[in-house]
């Protein structure tokens, strides 16, 4: 399942390139030839384009190019960046490692953060009352305001941390954990990790809110009110009922998530894909947006995966195979 | 029926969230609609001020736009008063002649010049030229949203925008819930390999991140021909694949629905008492989940700003004005930290608070409509 | 040991809605006695249900508006606050609630149910656990049921279990709201008998047997009562009440049920014409005379009190009053 739906994926991107209005060999080489100080002549341009088809394979039948980019693929071959000189994946490896330093921690941070609050707003009227804005606001802010938002309020107005992170901040800490390179790191860690928390936050103490509040007026809740369970008790059940479509919720999500974490990182300059991909989509650098798409496509699926994995093994409904109530 | 109608239309009259949130939508669209009638600068004017005075008064007026606006002196330029005129065709210099011959009636100083295109510059040493340019200013009177680094009003650049990005939007969410419904009744009412077909195409949209693809085909055909006079096409280009991209929530949810409908009694007896298929559908099924349907478009509309919004921040925009897309400039330059707090957040804040709005008007109307929700 | 379990006084239960405050329980004079089988009868919507949900789990929008409810001569239950309530719950108070397909949570095991409900009790677990599989053996069910999810459970396991748990502190009085009506005709006898049995065996102090369902309470109650639009209008011995009612209403009630020994072609079968009035505006005067074949100009005016008629046998109607 998960095996196919990458695989459709990667052909649609793959097909969307194929179809592009224009030469993809033109718009990848249109940086070179823009650029000023090297005029190029027409004769030039056109040799350069030949050479740039014939290397990506550009002027052999449809079939054979698609097998080509599979077989690419399993290489880890993803064409030639203009703005990458080394190898692409290579590249995009480095960052990824250092996006799911942001990704994971926020993503698990918020998602128990937001349902916590969620099921507070909906067993306390008067919290409900204040949340339910709050908790509005926070789910419908862009990724990229909230990213701009902390960092002028706590990185330029107040120098609490630093809005600015370069590659080093983080491998210093890795290659020697130690105190001096652990604050450095939380230093510029701080903002995207607490910008993308607020968001998605919101999202999930939205959902949980209507979930538990479903949940309370249910009948085992009903049922365990009328025995002279606590509330406390109840509430704890109806948590424990409402967090199963939360597990869906965060496997269906997901995708959103990644995008808004990566799109979050670039303003703080955070060394994953997220400032790449803004470069490669102003200089035009297809191959490189391509690579991005798939590897990140299949690291959505891939958790995706995970999450309907924990799932099942949650729900005693699906562990022990009944279907229904 | 008609109770129960009453009772709704009870609880929402009461419901003041509601609408301060519809007073926020409305007036958004508003500024959307008719800001630009209120807009002194075009998208992609700046905000300089050209005076022509004597030049005896140059150096007060000089003063009195500084002060007035607070502008640094390399704010403010004196020059000469000038008009240069030139000509594209260089054979005809008689149009030259009556230009000189009127500067010279206003008693100005003319020279004319035949080398390498012919050209006239009438000089006025009685007049000055004082140009402020006003950059980086607070919110005030003259600019009620201030003026950015780079010079743009951004009242005007806002409205602008705005105009822009609901557009792309509203398409977006059109779009999408048409596709959504039209694909949710065929599998809910159709069942069998149609509902097949169309839940893997929906789990397939749901299973990848959708911005991707929209990334690459906006890269393809909206930017790479983002020339001026594109626009239109652009916004409708644009709204035409995220809505594209995102039906597969209104699909799921109008496929729960109207399965549900189908297995009731009322479609039963429609259908036993011999009623077409087509007919079913817009006399029984679609009456039936109309409000619901409305729901979810509005649900799509505030979906969608928020993926629109974010595309133009990465650089997929429907025009060089899109509301967002300065940011981007601004990040691509490395100069978004020391922009102005107002460029970067009235546009934004009117932005999330219309989204966030759409939200909870759907959630106030979810719990008129839904007693399991309603809050006595 | 009071031979009186519960008495309610002047009992009123409102609803707060938004067209208005529907009185669905106005005003009701009743007595559950030790050792007895009450069943409570009357169409839906007529404030049954309401009338003992309340007792257990006044939740808003439900509201007691007034009166008492005395359990055991002592604790009213119409004015203690919620801590006090949930100590007598289960305790001295259980229900049996109307909706057992779903009232287990299912996606706990029993045995975790147990356990939380021992903690929330401060009772020890142990001692819980085999005081429920005690009550188990009673309903003939096994001990592995402890170790399954409710959702492995039938729905008369399922109602089984419910039962077990009700009678886990042996309550003075045990609520019954419809218990079986979402049970097949063979397990409702069975699960009939059980109750009858629970409080023949004085595991539960007295049983409350709330139905619509005429044939049911014939197997199982003592005594009687028929309420209508909020209010009692009849109680007396089972016996005395079906083969011979004095209100009006219970007489049509009775009538619009075949019983057994009844050949189809006898006797017809009659309905009830109308409907239920609103509990919002409820009709001045008698409630049902809108519906009553019997209606006079009194009843039109003014409310019927309810009069001793015979030793035990109370009815509120004017057609007895003017005796």
């Amino acid at each position: 399942m998960y095996l196919a739906v990458f695989v459709v994926a990667v052909t649609l991107v793959w097909l969307l390139i194929r179809l592009a209005p224009g030469d993809p060999a033109l718009l990848a080489i249109s940086r070179a030839v823009m650029t000023p100080g090297t005029p190029l002549s027409p004769e030039q341009v056109k040799q350069l384009i030949d050479t740039y088809r014939h290397k990506l394979g550009l002027d052999r039948p449809w079939l054979e190019q698609y097998a080509m980019f599979w077989y690419n693929l399993f290489r880890g071959y993803f064409g030639v960046s203009t703005m990458v000189q080394e190898d692409i994946l290579g590249t995009i490896a480095v960052r990824l490692r250092n996006d799911l330093i942001l990704l994971v921690p926020a993503i698990i941070v918020s998602w128990f953060l937001g349902n916590w609050i969620g099921a507070m707003a909906a067993r306390y009227k008067n919290v409900d009352r204040v949340l339910i804005p709050i908790i509005y606001i926070l789910t419908s802010t862009p990724y990229f305001l909230m990213g701009l938002l902390l960092g002028y309020a706590l990185g330029v107005v107040y120098h609490v941390f630093t809005p600015t992170m370069t590659s080093t901040d983080i491998d210093a800490f890795l290659a020697s954990p130690n105190w001096s390179t652990f604050t450095r790191f939380i230093n510029t860690y701080t903002l995207p990790f607490l910008s993308m928390v607020l968001v998605s936050m919101g999202g999930w103490a939205s959902g949980m809110r209507t979930l538990m509040i479903y949940e309370l007026e249910s009948n085992y809740a009903r049922y365990m009110e009328s025995l002279g369970f606590s509330n406390r008790r109840v509430a704890g059940y109806a948590f424990r009922y409402a967090i199963n479509p939360q597990i869906t919720g965060l496997g269906i999500q997901l995708g959103t998530v990644i995008v808004g974490g990566i799109v979050v990182s670039s303003i703080f300059n955070y060394p994953g894909v997220g400032i790449l991909l803004i470069y490669a989509i102003n200089y035009r650098d297809v191959f490189l947006i391509q690579a991005i798409a798939i590897v990140y496509t299949a690291m959505v699926i891939v958790a995706n995966f995970v999450v309907d994995l924990i799932y099942s093994l949650l729900d005693p409904r699906i562990r022990l195979g009944v279907v229904g109530v | 029926m008609d109770k129960e109608r009453s009772v709704v239309w009870l609880l929402l009259k009461r419901n003041i969230g509601f609408w301060i949130c519809l007073g926020i939508v409305l007036f958004v669209v508003l500024l959307a609609i008719v800001g630009p009638l209120f807009a002194k600068y075009g998208p992609q004017e700046t905000v300089t001020i050209v005076r022509i005075v004597n030049a005896s008064d140059a150096n007060r007026v000089a003063e009195e736009l500084r002060e007035r606006y607070g502008l640094a002196p390399a704010d403010i330029s004196i020059s000469m008063y000038s008009i240069i005129k030139q000509l594209s065709n260089t054979t005809n210099t008689t149009e030259l002649n009556t230009l000189a011959e009127e500067c010279k009636s206003q008693g100005m100083q003319v020279k004319i010049y035949t080398q390498p295109i012919p050209r006239i510059e009438c000089y006025d040493p009685s007049k000055m030229m004082v140009v402020a340019y006003i950059r980086s200013k607070p919110p005030s009177l003259d600019f009620p949203f201030g003026v950015d680094k780079q010079g743009y009003d951004v009242f005007s650049s806002t409205v602008y925008g705005l105009r822009v990005s609901l557009s792309v939007g509203v398409i977006a969410a059109i779009v999408a819930t048409i596709v959504g419904t039209v694909l949710g009744l065929l599998a809910g009412y159709m069942g069998g390999w149609v509902d097949a077909l169309i839940d893997a195409i929906t789990n397939l949209l749901i299973a990848i991140p959708t911005v991707f693809l929209m990334l690459m085909i906006g890269l393809f055909y909206v930017v790479g021909g983002s020339a001026v006079g594109r626009e239109v096409q652009n916004m409708v280009f644009l709204g035409l694949t995220v809505g594209l991209l995102s039906w597969q929530w209104v699909s799921r949810a109008v496929r729960a629905q109207v399965s549900a409908l189908k297995a009731s009694d009322f479609v039963s007896v429609s259908m036993l008492s011999g009623n077409s298929t087509i007919k079913i559908i817009f006399k029984d099924i679609l009456p039936n989940i109309a409000s619901y349907i409305f729901l979810v478009f509005v649900i799509q509309l505030a979906n969608a700003l928020g993926t629109v919004v974010t595309l133009e921040f990465l650089g997929i925009k429907a025009a060089e004005w899109s509301l967002f897309a300065r940011i981007n400039q601004y990040l691509m330059l490395g100069e978004h930290w020391s922009g102005n707090w107002w460029t970067l957040f009235i546009p934004g804040a009117i932005v999330v608070a219309m989204i966030a709005s759409l939200y909870l008007m759907v959630l106030s109307l979810e719990e008129v409509f839904n007693p399991r929700l309603r809050k006595a | 040991m009071s031979a009186t379990v519960l008495r309610l006084k002047e009992y009123k239960v409102y609803y707060k809605t938004f067209t208005g405050i529907v009185r669905a329980v106005d005003g009701v004079d009743l007595e559950v006695r030790r050792g007895e089988v009450l069943g409570i009868i009357g169409e839906s919507g007529c404030g049954k249900s309401t009338m003992v949900q309340s007792l257990v789990l006044p939740k808003p929008p439900m509201f007691i508006a007034g009166g008492s409810a005395k359990l055991l001569g002592e604790i009213d239950l119409a004015k203690i606050d919620s801590n006090k309530r949930r100590e007598v719950l289960l305790k001295n108070i259980a229900l049996i609630p109307q909706y057992v397909m779903d009232a287990l949570p299912a996606i706990k095991k029993i045995k975790v149910f147990i356990k939380d409900l021992a903690k929330d009790k401060g009772v020890e677990y142990e001692e819980l656990v085999e005081k429920f599989v005690e009550r188990l053996k009673l309903v003939n069910l096994p001990r592995e049921v402890l170790d399954m999810y409710p959702i492995q459970l039938s729905g008369g396991m399922k109602q089984r279990v419910v039962i077990s748990i009700a009678t886990l502190f042996n309550p003075d009085l045990l609520i019954a709201d419809e218990p079986t009506s979402a049970l097949d005709v063979v397990t409702q006898r069975y699960v009939l008998e059980l109750l009858r049995d629970l409080v023949n065996q004085k595991i539960a102090g007295s049983l409350m047997f709330i139905t619509h369902d005429i044939a049911s309470i014939r197997q199982i109650a003592d005594r009687i009562a028929t309420m209508y639009a909020g209010k009692i209008v009849e109680v007396g011995p089972l016996e005395n009440v079906v083969s011979s009612p004095l209100h009006p209403y219970t007489a049509m009630l009775i009538k619009s049920v075949p019983t057994v020994e009844q050949s189809y072609k006898a006797t017809r079968l009659s309905g009830l014409a109308g409907s239920p009035p609103s509990l919002i505006n409820p009709p001045p005067g008698c409630r049902f005379h809108p519906r009553c074949p019997y209606a006079m100009d009194v009843c039109r005016r003014e409310e019927p009190p309810m009069i001793e008629v015979e030793k035990g046998r109370f009815v509120a109607c004017w057609l007895y009053a003017k005796k």
